[in-house]
């Protein structure tokens, strides 16, 4: 079966820094993927890159099978490629209901607005309270749900979060990663960039890891927790020489 | 007695005003109105490039080729007075997406200077060129066409209103949101599936037009114009105060300002133009007021002051009138 959003040896940067060296990766339908990494890694790159907000220099990115090089951010948006950028990025000025109004801008997802309302109403109720108040005005949590609705509003068959738990409190992303959870429950593939491992791998099927601009390690949650290889991407140390074996607790790095 | 009631009345006089005085107005009443209706259409003209978070520091620019296209059309061709403004709109609208063109990606400060620079540019290309525009000498519109001062004051009145009408449709449409996020945040609007430059091109180009037709009515009824006449500062100045003045990102702010601004400088103008320099200084003096006690400009300022008056009358606290109308 072809993988859904499928990433091969792309290189990409900004002007004559080189950011991403080589990244391969897959998403099928249905799936939760996590994207770790440290600082720098490149992982707000790569989805920069699935959005089209950046161009890839070489390498090619497909989507349903389709090299989408070619596709321009905005039409991205079309075939159902959303993201919720880091940093939430939500219009201040705009109340809630006018946020998620505008993420249906694109021409799909107006024909199937009120559907879509109702759908993130219900899966955020306190956006649904607040849908009158100023985006600006709301909590960091609150902006990161608003985030995701806005991106679940264009009628995504991929959701891309970019660090949904950034200057999050744990509590809040608890709730953020359950609700993740069961957007997931509604079909949709989900990618998700994290840097707080533990949160990823509590929800995601498969990982992988990116270090300085390349994938380090990939593998089922399960596969990730029990090797030692995310934390020698994160802490950029070999383990393994006898001291003791990392945990998922250890994991917890940054 | 609410924001909506008053706005409404507000609207209908100035549309009455705008249409009649020309017809019954006395010539002063004419002269008065035909240079507000001509700060209307600039003031509005700058809000819907504002609005889209397009600073312009260069609406000279569409107005000063507005003029030229309209005087060059009639004297070499004998193009009829309407005919001239139709090729004037036609230029704006050329010029405006040149510009979305030229700037790319640029917001903010980067495309201001731009702006200014293309209006500069303009100003040069008009000396340099002796022959086509009369260079620094100026062009004497030919009488031959002259359609009577009647129909140019008429066609002002008519332009302003046509031009709120625009900002109006827009305003309903759902561009006013792309138009807006593009504004608060033009990245986030692009994941979201908004294409930038398209709007840019768009908002650019209607905004160029309608402030190039302002000039080319201009140019008919002063019958000269010349490079300095044409890409004034001063007429980018008032664009941009007008609006700030009545209340910038808003329907009726930039009206309410065109008619403040001129107002105010008639005033000062009249009363103080014996003392050298005084109505200048007075007129300076009110604005800076004017954005000291009215930050949200008179438009805000009237709305601050129905709701307050409202509560006061009321016993039961009306709600604030949030919309940006």
């Amino acid at each position: 079966m072809t993988p859904l959003l499928e990433l091969s040896n792309v290189r990409a940067g900004y002007g004559h820094s080189l950011v991403l060296q080589d990244i391969s990766m897959s998403l099928h339908e249905g799936e939760i993927v996590c994207l770790l990494g440290a600082n720098g890694a490149g992982k707000t790159t790569t989805t920069r890159v699935i959005s089209g907000l950046l161009a890839a220099g070489s390498g090619e990115v497909r989507f349903a099978g389709n090299n989408i090089a070619a596709v321009p951010a905005h039409r991205r948006v079309d075939l159902g490629i959303c993201l919720a950028p880091e940093g939430r990025q939500v219009f201040p000025n705009f109340t809630v209901h006018q946020n998620l109004l505008i993420g249906s801008y694109s021409k799909t997802a107006r024909q199937r607005r009120a559907e879509k309302f109702e759908q993130v109403y219900g899966l955020f109720p306190r956006l649904a309270e607040r849908r009158a108040q100023k985006a600006g005005l709301m909590s960091g949590g609150e902006q990161q749900m608003l985030a995701i609705g806005r991106a679940l509003m264009g009628c995504p068959r991929v959701l891309i979060l970019d660090e949904p738990s950034l200057g999050l409190a744990p509590k809040i992303i608890i709730d953020v990663y359950e609700t993740v959870a069961a957007i997931a429950k509604l079909g949709l593939s989900i990618l998700f960039v994290e840097q707080n491992v533990q949160a990823a791998l509590m929800i995601a099927h498969r990982g992988y890891v990116i270090a300085n601009g390349r994938i380090a390690a990939s593998g089922t949650t399960a596969e990730l927790q029990s090797t030692s290889l995310v934390q020698e991407a994160f802490l950029g140390t070999k383990t393994g020489t006898g001291r003791a074996p990392p945990g998922p607790a250890r994991l917890s790095a940054h | 007695m609410n924001m909506r009631y008053v706005s409404v009345s507000l609207w209908v006089a100035g549309l009455l005003l705008a249409l009649l005085t020309p017809v019954f107005g006395s010539p002063t009443m004419v002269d008065i109105t035909f240079r507000t209706c001509s700060l209307v259409v600039l003031a509005v003209s700058w809000n819907l490039m504002a609005s889209a978070g397009l600073i312009s520091l260069g609406h000279s620019a569409f107005f000063g080729l507005g003029g030229y296209a309209a005087i060059l059309a009639t004297n070499s061709a004998g193009t009829p007075f309407w005919l001239s403004l139709l090729g004037s709109l036609v230029a704006g609208a050329i010029l405006g997406l040149g510009l979305a063109l030229i700037t790319g990606k640029m917001r903010g400060i980067y495309f201001a200077i731009t702006t200014l620079a293309v209006s500069e540019g303009l100003r040069v290309i008009a000396v340099m060129l002796p022959d086509l525009t009369g260079g620094a000498k100026g062009a004497y519109l030919a009488p031959d066409n002259f359609p009577g001062a009647f129909t140019v004051n008429m066609a002002m009145g008519i332009a302003a209103v046509g031009t709120c009408l625009i900002a109006w449709a827009i305003s309903r449409s759902r561009y006013h949101f792309a138009f807006r996020a593009m504004r608060a945040n033009e990245g986030a609007s692009q994941m979201l599936g908004i294409y930038p430059l398209k709007y840019r091109a768009a908002i650019t180009a209607i905004s160029g037009s309608v402030a190039s037709l302002a000039g080319a009515v201009e140019v008919w009824h002063g019958g000269y114009i010349d490079p300095a006449l044409a890409f004034d500062l001063h007429i980018t100045i008032t664009s941009q105060i007008a609006p700030i003045l009545g209340g910038i990102y808003t329907l009726s702010g930039p009206v309410l300002g065109a008619v403040a601004t001129t107002l105010i400088g008639d005033a000062t103008r009249i009363g103080l133009g014996h003392i050298e320099g005084a109505s200048l200084l007075v007129f300076g003096l009110i604005l800076v007021g004017c954005v000291l006690y009215l930050p949200q400009g008179i438009r805000g300022g009237i709305a601050q002051f129905l709701d307050r008056r409202s509560k006061r009358s009321a016993s039961t606290p009306m709600p604030a009138d949030a919309g940006q109308r």
